[in-house]
């Protein structure tokens, strides 16, 4: 890991178009802007952690048809919108 | 009705054959999971849920369309996401939660959808920041409003 020190106002950059700005720092908190490309996703990393987590868990998982079924018995009457594209052979 | 189509075979589903319709880019991939970048939405035959599996790579998930999940489930895109999934009106984006299945029960994530937007075959997963909602949300299956 790199290790930087920076005080409030400078800034980091990552590569060609990532920018870290610490904007300010009080007492155990400080405060950073980022400016990044669209296609890079910024969020905390607990946030980050446990989404990824659910993503792992539920790409692992496989869910018993009959549960999806119960899921689709549940409902009064089939949605219309539902769409059911018939799969051609 | 000549069009492309492409055999993707799922571990856990089987085997696939799907038109290039079906296919959707995610430039991102998923949160976790960037390796995968095109996936393919199927029908999850004589259910309400779909099955999105990943083209090159063995990731499945079953989603959900969002509107038969849950009710008053709302939230702001921001730019950056509109631009990526090149989106003009709000119409062109569908929103699918992803299901997971823990401890016997199906829950749906709130907080994370899928967007789709059609014009494109652009997809990402959104996550919502200006609202609380939770990853683990247990699916109770919601009449659609329209009917």
């Amino acid at each position: 890991m790199l290790v930087l020190q920076r005080k409030a106002g400078e800034s980091i950059r990552v590569g060609d178009d990532i920018e870290i700005h610490i904007l300010a720092v009080e007492h155990d908190k400080v405060k950073v802007g980022l400016v990044a490309p669209r296609h890079v996703q910024i969020v905390r990393s607990e946030l980050y952690g446990s989404i990824r987590e659910e993503n792992v868990r539920a790409s692992r998982t496989a869910v018993p048809r009959e549960e999806l079924l119960k899921a689709l018995r549940q409902s009064p009457e089939e949605p219309k919108d539902s769409k059911k594209e018939e799969q051609k052979d | 009705m000549n069009e492309q189509t492409v055999t993707i075979t799922s571990e856990i589903y089987g085997t696939f054959t799907v038109g290039a319709d079906s296919l959707y880019s995610f430039p991102r991939g998923l949160v976790g999971l960037p390796e995968a970048k095109e996936y393919a939405l199927i029908p999850l035959e004589n259910t309400i849920f779909y099955i999105l599996q990943a083209a090159s790579h063995d990731l499945s998930f079953i989603v959900i369309p969002a509107h038969l999940a849950v009710r008053d489930y709302d939230f702001h895109i921001d730019d950056d996401t509109v631009e990526l999934l090149k989106a003009k009106k709000p119409e062109d984006i569908s929103t699918l939660l992803i299901v997971n299945y823990v401890d016997s029960k199906l829950y749906v994530n709130l907080k994370a959808p899928v967007l789709l937007s059609h014009p494109e075959h652009l997809g990402c997963q959104f996550i919502i920041t200006d609202k609380d909602y939770p990853i683990r949300h247990p699916l109770s299956y919601e009449e659609p409003k329209t009917c």
